[in-house]
């Protein structure tokens, strides 16, 4: 089923010497309860599409929909808030808060009451494979596949549909780069997300359903 | 129930019917925000909106209440009851939640108000225990600094107090989570701002009681630096033994600028009587005045008193008398013997001229009340030490008695309030006397003449004066630097946590409402900051009516202002640009 839908999407902005295109029409589709992988090399213009996907900007031409929605007609403070979420490379936790703070934070945001909040977060954390001695420990007392874990967790607390992830595993040995990909997918097949991450990791771009090359700004879909 | 499951529920059914949150609210006549809420598991529909509810979602009513689609037709009874009664008590629960937070809301209102009103009271009581603080009744019959008056301060305080009470929780209670914040784990940059907002609400205060003590300094500077006036000749050149006019000597007693007047008449006198052609007869000066202070050096302590008598007739008519040590003791008197004294007056036959005549005045008899030593109390180079001393008044009572005009021989007095300078010079102007004209000599010996020993007082009130105009010439500038240094400091401080204000933004807190979360922030610590500053200034430096709760609201308003400022450039972060991998 058809959730975000790309279509002849640009984005250009205006660096200190020239215009830079970014995005060049780019249209694709993604589905609910599938993974998807774009690819491409550094400069490729993947992290700015993802941006576009997050709504945290609008395209200069083109329209990007959310179940049959224009983006630009959101409030995409609310989008982010109830639909999508992001997952970085480098996790991006409140370094002052814990582990289960850090996942009520968006269940918070959306005035849930603070014990039922503490609740969920719980909920959430073991599902991602965490356990409770993680709950209260900061950032800083974990490892990086902890972090990214937390992460993961924050983004379905939105309680959204989609998770958008920046290089997930770009912070994480094999071990920990594994279990993150594989959470992912299970989130996707399983919950019914659409799971999109930017890598150049073959190795997890082989994990996902569908692979997007982005070269220059452009797209063209190779699996 | 899960209100995740129920909400996810309801967006599902939703979108499965083609309908957006605002159709959906539309349908119902709830507002969009409240269909929202539920979807995001925030809330709970009222009781009686699960029905329609239901219908426009196109599920049951128990398929609403389970979040689920149910594939079994019916279901036992047992199972139904327990559903609603579910949902019932879920309802209720919301229910009473929104009434214990507004419960809640208003009493931390009050409670705000309440502390804030204490703390503005508390350091005015401050202000009344420090040392060096001005008392309210001085202040107030001296028409002091406007934020002085007690009446005025309570009003502004009152009123600011529930401006800040109602904006505090306006900000607390609309803020989404203050939690994420967590003031108290900032600690050092938690520190550095709260020290920065002492530092600077001590500098104003300094600033501001600077500007209080000066004015009080020129409100008190007539008591501390007495202008003198004298009576003179035209140019200037006598004070004493010169003919003031009767007028003139009225004009003084009746007028109100004038404090502390001396005055004196010099007469001749001869005891027991005095025989025309023998003037060794007539061979004592006597001198009328109203006060001992008019006799300089010589004090009340110095007379030697009959019993129970003291220096206050001289300010009436009494027929009592002071001799000097050298006459009491050649005579032979005793204290309270009664002498009688022929007095004779000085005259000039041209006013023009100082050739001085003398006629006899009366004769009276005064009884001695004391008699003083003036060996080394009287500078003889000038005037003769009187041998009696006796009251002004019945002196001039006895040219009025006999018909000859009264002419006093010195007066000298304080303006009683220096800071009105030149309505006492019309006041003098207008009952005739001159200014002194040093550089035409006058012999004619008639006190006409004003001389003003204000030159000490007008420099010194000048000087004051300046001082207070150039410190607050600077007022302008020194707020707008207070805003300048909130600006910086926030800046600074606040950079290495422009990550965070990205993450909220990422995770779906749109602008405004992450200003609000950093700035309760930021007012937490410079509320604290300007309490402890104002509180530290009052101790360290007093308090001059109320200048230290002054400066503290004007450093926190100036302080916040730039804060704000600095909190809004800082929240224009690109998210992408602070959190995505370049890519």
């Amino acid at each position: 089923m058809e959730l975000l839908r790309a279509e002849h999407v640009s984005y250009s902005y205006q660096s200190k010497y020239q215009k830079v295109e970014a995005v060049k029409d780019v249209s694709c589709v993604f589905e609910k309860g599938k993974f998807y992988a774009i690819v491409g090399e550094s400069g490729s213009g993947k992290s700015t599409f993802l941006s576009l996907l997050a709504g945290l900007d609008l395209p200069c031409e083109g329209t990007i929909y959310v179940d049959g929605e224009p983006l630009s007609a959101m409030d995409r403070d609310a989008y982010r808030l109830n639909r999508a979420a992001v997952v970085y490379q480098a996790f991006h936790l409140f370094p002052l808060l814990t582990a289960q703070e850090n996942v009520m934070l968006p269940l918070e945001f959306k005035k849930m009451r603070k014990k039922e909040a503490a609740r969920q977060a719980q909920m959430l954390l073991q599902r991602v494979g965490l356990e409770s001695r993680i709950f209260r420990q900061f950032p800083k007392m974990m490892s990086g596949g902890e972090q990214q874990r937390v992460a993961i967790a924050r983004a379905v607390a939105s309680g959204g549909e989609i998770i958008l992830a920046d290089e997930p595993t770009g912070n994480l040995d094999s071990g920990n780069e594994k279990n993150v990909v594989a959470l992912l997918k299970e989130l996707a097949h399983e919950d019914g997300y659409a799971v999109i991450v930017i890598t150049h990791n073959q190795r997890v771009a082989d994990e996902t359903d569908h692979v997007f090359r982005m070269k220059d700004g452009s797209m063209e879909q190779i699996r | 129930m899960d209100n995740i499951k129920f909400g996810k529920f309801i967006r599902e059914s939703r979108q499965g019917k083609g309908l957006t949150q605002k159709q959906l609210a539309e349908q119902i006549h709830v507002s969009d925000k409240a269909v929202s809420k539920w979807e995001n598991g925030a809330g709970f529909p009222d009781i009686k909106i699960l029905e329609p509810l239901a219908e426009c979602l196109g599920v049951s009513l128990v398929e609403l209440m389970q979040g689920e689609r149910v594939e079994e037709p019916e279901i036992d009874r047992e199972a139904a009851e327990q559903i609603v009664a579910q949902t019932i008590a879920q309802s209720k629960q919301a229910e009473e939640w929104q009434r214990r937070m507004w419960k809640v809301k208003v009493l931390l209102g009050a409670c705000v108000c309440g502390i804030l009103y204490l703390v503005c009271v508390g350091l005015r009581y401050l202000a009344g225990q420090t040392p060096g603080a001005v008392s309210e009744s001085h202040l107030g019959s001296r028409g002091g600094l406007w934020y002085e008056n007690p009446v005025f301060f309570y009003v502004w305080a009152g009123i600011l107090v529930i401006l800040c009470g109602a904006g505090a929780v306006y900000l607390l209670w609309k803020n989404e989570s203050i939690r994420e914040v967590k003031i108290g784990r900032h600690k050092m940059k938690g520190l550095l701002t709260i020290l920065m907002d002492m530092l600077v609400v001590f500098l104003l205060h300094a600033y501001l009681s600077n500007i209080a003590n000066n004015e009080k300094q020129l409100a008190m500077l007539p008591e501390a630096i007495p202008v003198k006036a004298y009576i003179t000749t035209a140019d200037g050149s006598r004070q004493a033994c010169i003919f003031i006019r009767d007028k003139l000597v009225q004009g003084l007693l009746d007028s109100a600028y004038v404090d502390q007047l001396h005055m004196d008449v010099r007469l001749k006198a001869g005891i027991d009587r005095v025989i025309p052609g023998q003037w060794h007869t007539l061979n004592l000066y006597l001198e009328g005045v109203n006060c001992i202070e008019t006799l300089g050096s010589i004090k009340e302590s110095d007379v030697v008193w009959d019993t129970g008598e003291d220096a206050s007739f001289l300010q009436g008519t009494e027929g009592k008398c002071i001799v000097s040590k050298k006459l009491f003791d050649r005579k032979g008197w005793k204290l309270g013997d009664k002498v009688t004294l022929c007095q004779w007056y000085y005259y000039r036959e041209d006013e023009r001229y100082p050739q001085l005549f003398a006629n006899p005045l009366q004769t009276v008899d005064y009884e001695i009340a004391g008699y003083v030593d003036m060996t080394g109390k009287w500078d003889e180079r000038f005037v003769v030490p009187p041998d009696v001393i006796v009251p002004f008044h019945a002196v001039r009572n006895a040219y009025d008695k006999e018909g000859i005009p009264f002419f006093a021989s010195s007066a000298s007095f304080v303006l009683s309030d220096a800071l009105c300078m030149n309505e006492f010079k019309q006041e003098m102007k207008e009952l005739g006397f001159r200014s002194v004209a040093p550089t035409v000599p006058d012999y004619s010996l008639n006190g006409v003449a004003l001389s003003v020993n204000d030159a000490a007082f007008i420099s010194t009130a000048e000087h004051l004066r300046q001082v207070i105009d150039t410190v607050r010439a600077f007022f302008p500038f020194l707020l707008a630097m207070i805003v300048g240094v909130g600006y910086l400091i926030t800046l600074l401080l606040l950079q290495s946590r422009k990550e965070e204000m990205a993450l909220l933004r990422s995770i779906g807190l749109n602008r405004r409402k992450c200003f609000r979360i950093f700035f309760v922030d930021q007012l937490t610590l410079v509320v604290t900051g300007v309490v402890a500053g104002s509180v530290l200034a009052v101790l360290v430096q007093g308090n001059y009516g109320g200048s230290s709760a002054l400066a503290g609201v004007l450093v926190g308003i100036c302080y916040l202002a730039g804060n704000s400022l600095a909190l809004w450039k800082l929240l224009n972060v690109s998210v992408m640009e602070a959190l995505f991998v370049e890519g």
